[in-house]
């Protein structure tokens, strides 16, 4: 067409279609090997260089695209060639820029917040699409210094696991019960993460609050389904909890002082950009008097605790970056005139995240946990100190290997070693005469994993899948006793087995398929589906209604074998944008299949007992429901509306047969929304509501009489429900002037938040109990209980500078 | 600003006088039907007394009613050496044997119970478990403050001394007794499992056992079996801790009797134990 051969030949080069060579009168045409390049990085925080987790990172007018790992890290790998980036999230004002890409990039990118903590800042609306984007399944996010992260809960707290609570498909027995159940697990079932390592009791204050002091924390992120193979050894849910990094910019201070606590936090570079350091601390206020409490659990108890974390990091170059971080928690609960117990956790992590090239990305940590109790009875005779607890070792080395476009190999190995007393009772004074050492075997297990797994998108559909080997090896010196059957209830010991220092017991192994598939309908629309297979070597043993910080954990063994959790899912993800909002829309149905449930037999008896195997049954149970959420994201009013209906069950044997039994904890409807209305420029108005469906009930059928007690006698275990529980909260927060009367900006910034709990003074049933009345003796009647029966006012202060 | 927030700050702590916590409100709930099972309730003892068992029939927990005493069954216990002791109908569904005799550590016993309509309760042999002796009772004190009263009030306690066998394991009943009456709260159900103090001291804590000068403290110490004292133990967490949360699931008190032949969907509810006794008594001065 006009072009002469050498011309077209020439176009054809330029545009890297083909490349050719003269060879006297040949021409030889090459095939044009199009180079592919990486771009990757880390992304920060403008103002306190803290990484951002989950940022998109877009090709526009493609539909490649990468999201920032949990370290903030990301990686793609293009064709060369001249593309448009765009950086987002939600939290951020998004970056865009157009690169040349003829050599691998890195990318150093820093986004600025659209809001502050201390302002509320109306978010434009964006172009995110945040949970459709999403390729893991189920997974809920809170972002601590959003408004989303900063609902006011009991007495003002901002508490992460009760907005956790919030989230459909998670769930509490009662404002008065520890622990948090996640679609149809037990409180045990949850592996909670503080940075890399594991918490094992989260509460403060009869689980009222967490011990994640918000001033510390980072953000939540809870993957109640799948979970990438990284995760394991535990059957229902990771809820991961990431501690801020440390401000590497400028030296800043945070805190807040409330009825029931006081915290504080200060942050800022060692050397700027470089390293940084973090110290919070939080102390509760009020050694806190239930006398006022009717239930005989809570009476004349007192109650305090102290958190301090730590965090240190250092970045030497663009591929090292090394982390130091700490956490330190305390427990006080006095129990009458003589008992006293006492209890915490304690973590130490040191993580290195290493670049060794743009496409290979690792992450390696080293970390210890520690989680004991002690008892204290002080009494004669028979005083006594009480205690267990266990610590881990743990190593975990966390491998990405990005290649091609949308093209991601994770691998890698962790194991912790767990040393676990189950109990010890000695004397509280060595020369007393009234109490016998007890110190049950101590439990020692190396629980290990080898994961591997790929994530590939084709057009629209992203793959996530891989599988998790997980093994736990059981070690000596330990006695191991046979009993007469394989089920050690009710039978007798018929020999011994004794294993020697280091001896290895027993070994158990459990491979772990898991399947994420997202596919995108359109831009704003996607469906995911999963399924995970989660195997549990350590178990949390407790029969009372809600855990208490006593309870021991056990490891698996001969006569309790490794949980397993298969669980499936199917769910729609959709946004809705209008010219100003931004609504987020999922829905979820799951089904959940648990093998080697713990459950107990009638009365048993599980303190400091070496012989514990005898007091437990080992079944199976089920859990199934679907869940909805609702949540907007801009404008004035945002805030989110979540439901569950589900059901959680367990076989029992009952009655000579074995059937589904109600769990304990399980709420046939749970609806929950969260709403905040920015008022002006400086007042903000938020509400809570809760229903939810009263959880199962044993009713006692008859009443006899016993040596003059009245007794209840019980028919089908949760054969009724309690009433349904309802609540709103409403809260008023008042932002300090930003500026100065000459205009000036200030450079402290503070607020105030006004919370009432349980503003229409609901008695929310907790539970019944049975009881002979005391005006007509002989008969029976049935007592309704409420931990709160008006409503709870409180006001927190709350400043930055 | 400041107006609002203070105007908030003092109506909050004006509503904070208003707090309610722990709130117990008596409520009518629909119940499933009851079973109006056969109740035995009965303690042999090594004392030569006159025993007693008493028969009772269970009905609707939310019943207007207490529950109906048997009065037309025949009840006797058989020592296995084949020798029998009747007891004989008295009141209130309590039967009394018809002559004072005392459980011998030596031999085991059980009870049977014939009731009207031909059906046959009945326990198994159960033996008389060792006694340990109750060395000494004396009486301790603790100032209680009384808001009522200007001073504090002195409450008084028993205390005891006595020492568990070594290398046997033993299960134990404190029962107190105020002037005669003994203490029937369901907090007052005191049982103890050696476990923890095998040969040593036996731990007691009784504080909760109040006597004023002037009482009359008797202590009865119990020895019972490992059967009884699940029994008891499973019975005084089921009246006592229930519905708080470190109470344990409602469950079914399984006891020791049962029909011969055995009825389907019926069983029997109570226990029938033997107890050792050692006792003694104190006046508080």
């Amino acid at each position: 067409m006009g072009q002469s051969l050498s011309e077209l030949l020439s176009m054809l080069k330029e545009q890297k279609v083909l490349n050719y060579r003269q060879n006297k009168d040949q021409i030889i045409l090459i095939p044009y090997k199009i180079k592919s390049y990486t771009i990757n990085g880390v992304l920060k925080d403008a103002e306190t260089g803290e990484h951002i987790i989950g940022a998109s990172i877009s090709i526009l007018g493609t539909k490649l695209g990468t999201i920032t790992n949990g370290y903030g890290y990301f990686s793609i790998t293009l064709y060369e060639g001249t593309y448009d980036i765009n950086v987002s999230h939600i939290s951020y004002s998004s970056y865009s820029t157009t690169l040349k890409l003829n050599r691998n990039l890195y990318l150093k990118t820093s986004l600025m917040p659209k809001i502050t903590q201390l302002q509320d800042i109306e978010i434009s609306a964006s172009d995110q699409n945040d949970y459709v984007q999403e390729n893991i399944p189920s997974l809920q996010k809170i972002r601590i210094n959003e408004t989303q992260g900063q609902v006011p809960y009991f007495l003002g707290e901002v508490d992460v696991l009760q907005n956790a609570l919030l989230q459909p498909g998670i769930k509490a027995i009662g404002e008065d019960a520890s622990g948090i159940h996640v679609r149809g697990g037990s409180v045990d079932q949850n592996l909670i993460l503080f940075d890399e390592a594991t918490i094992y009791n989260p509460n403060h204050f009869f689980g009222l609050i967490s011990v994640f002091n918000p001033e510390a924390v980072n953000d939540i992120r809870i993957m109640k389904g799948y979970s990438p193979p990284s995760y394991g050894g535990r059957a229902s849910s990771v809820i991961e909890v990431r501690q801020k990094e440390g401000n590497n910019q400028k030296l800043s201070y945070s805190g807040g002082i409330g009825i029931l606590s006081a915290r504080g936090l200060i942050e800022g570079p060692i050397k700027k950009n470089k390293s940084s350091f973090l110290v919070s601390g939080r102390q509760s206020l009020l050694n806190l008097s239930l006398s006022d409490f009717g239930s005989s659990s809570v009476r004349r108890n007192r109650v305090r605790f102290q958190d301090l974390n730590i965090k240190l990091n250092t970045r030497p170059n663009t591929s090292n970056q090394f982390y130091l971080s700490g956490y330190y928690g305390s427990d006080r609960n006095a129990v009458g005139l003589s008992s006293v117990r006492r209890w915490g956790n304690r973590i130490l992590n040191f993580r290195w995240s290493h670049l060794y090239s743009p496409q290979l990305f690792s992450n390696i940590a080293l970390f210890v946990s520690d989680y004991n109790y002690r008892i204290e009875n002080d009494e004669e005779p028979g005083a006594f100190i009480g205690r267990s607890s266990i610590t881990d070792l743990g190593f975990k080395a966390d491998f990405s290997f990005t290649f091609e476009t949308s093209n991601e190999i994770i691998f890698g190995a962790n194991s912790i070693f767990h040393s676990l007393l189950p109990g010890s009772r000695e004397p509280f004074d060595p020369d007393g005469n009234s109490t016998n050492l007890i110190e049950l075997d101590r439990e020692k297990g190396l629980a290990s994993a080898l994961y591997l797994g790929h994530n590939v998108t084709f057009g629209n559909i992203n793959l996530n899948y891989g599988f998790r080997y997980s093994t736990l090896h059981t070690f000596g010196p330990r006695e191991v006793f046979l009993y007469e059957s394989a089920t050690p209830v009710d039978t007798a010991i018929v020999d011994t087995l004794l294993f020697r220092e280091g001896e290895l017991i027993e070994s158990f192994g459990t491979l772990e398929p898991r399947l994420a598939i997202n596919a995108r309908i359109n831009d704003r629309t996607s469906i995911k589906a999963s399924f995970a297979r989660n195997a549990q070597y350590i178990h949390l043993i407790s029969n009372t209604i809600a855990p208490a910080p006593t309870d021991i954990w056990k490891l698996t063994d001969r006569y309790i074998p490794p949980l397993i959790s298969d669980q499936y899912s199917l769910g729609l993800y959709k946004n809705f944008q209008g010219p100003k909002n931004l609504w987020e829309f999922s829905t979820e149905v799951y089904f959940k299949d648990i093998t080697n449930n713990i459950q107990y037999r009638n009365g048993a008896d599980l303190v400091f007992n070496e012989n514990i195997e005898t007091e437990l049954i080992i079944n199976n149970g089920r859990a199934y429901g679907l869940e909805v959420f609702l949540s907007k994201q801009t404008g004035k009013l945002t805030g989110w509306v979540s439901y569950s209906l589900s059901r959680a069950e367990s076989r029992v044997p009952e009655n000579d047969e074995i059937r589904f039994v109600l769990e304990d904890f399980d709420k046939t409807h749970d609806f929950s929304t969260s709403l905040n209305f920015k008022l002006s420029d400086r007042v903000s108005a938020s509400s809570n509501f809760i229903y939810n469906t009263g959880i199962p009930v044993t009713l006692p059928t008859d009443k006899f009489v016993f040596e003059e007690n009245l007794v209840p006698s019980f028919g089908a275990r949760n054969n009724a429900r309690i009433p349904d529980y309802h609540r709103l909260d409403l809260s008023l927060k008042f932002l300090g002037k930003s500026t100065k009367k000459n205009g000036a900006k200030r450079k402290n910034r503070d607020y105030w938040i006004f919370t009432i709990y349980n503003v229409y003074s609901r008695k929310n049933p907790y539970s019944y109990f049975f009881r002979e009345s005391e005006l007509n003796p002989g008969i029976g009647e049935i007592v309704q209980y409420s931990i709160f029966g008006s409503m709870i006012p409180a006001v927190t202060y709350n400043f930055k500078f | 600003m400041r107006i609002p927030i203070t105007l908030l700050t003092i109506l909050l702590a004006s509503a904070c006088d208003q707090l309610a916590l722990g709130v117990e409100d008596v409520v009518t709930v629909e119940l499933p039907d009851a079973r109006n099972q056969i109740t035995v309730e009965g303690w042999l003892t090594n004392t030569n007394q006159t025993q007693y068992i008493k028969l009772t029939r269970s009905s609707s927990f939310n019943s207007p009613e207490p529950v109906e005493a048997i009065e037309d069954a025949t009840i006797l216990v058989q020592a296995r050496t084949g020798q029998t002791f009747p007891y004989t109908y008295d009141m209130e569904g309590i039967y009394l044997s018809d002559s004072a005799f005392a459980a011998d550590s030596e031999a085991e016993y059980r009870v049977r119970i014939f009731l009207s309509d031909g059906q046959e309760i009945r326990s198994d042999f159960l033996a008389t478990p060792e006694e340990v002796p109750l060395l000494r009772l004396f009486i301790g004190s603790f100032e209680e403050n009384d808001p009522d009263l200007d001073d504090p009030i002195t409450v008084f306690f028993p205390r005891i001394v006595a020492i568990d066998p070594v290398d046997v394991s033993n299960h134990y009943r404190w029962r107190f007794f105020k002037n005669g009456s003994p203490f029937t709260t369901p907090e007052s159900i005191t049982i103890l499992d050696d476990r923890f103090f095998d040969g040593n001291l036996i731990p007691n804590n009784f504080r909760s056992f109040g006597y004023n000068r002037g009482d009359k403290m008797t202590v009865e110490f119990e020895s019972i079996s490992a059967n009884a004292y699940d029994y008891l133990s499973l019975l005084s967490s089921q009246i006592t801790s229930l519905g708080t949360s470190s109470g344990t699931t409602p469950a079914r008190i399984p006891g020791n009797l049962k029909y011969v032949p055995s009825i389907d969907g019926q069983e029997i509810f109570g226990f029938f134990g033997i107890v050792s006794v050692s006792s003694d008594t104190l006046t508080v001065e």
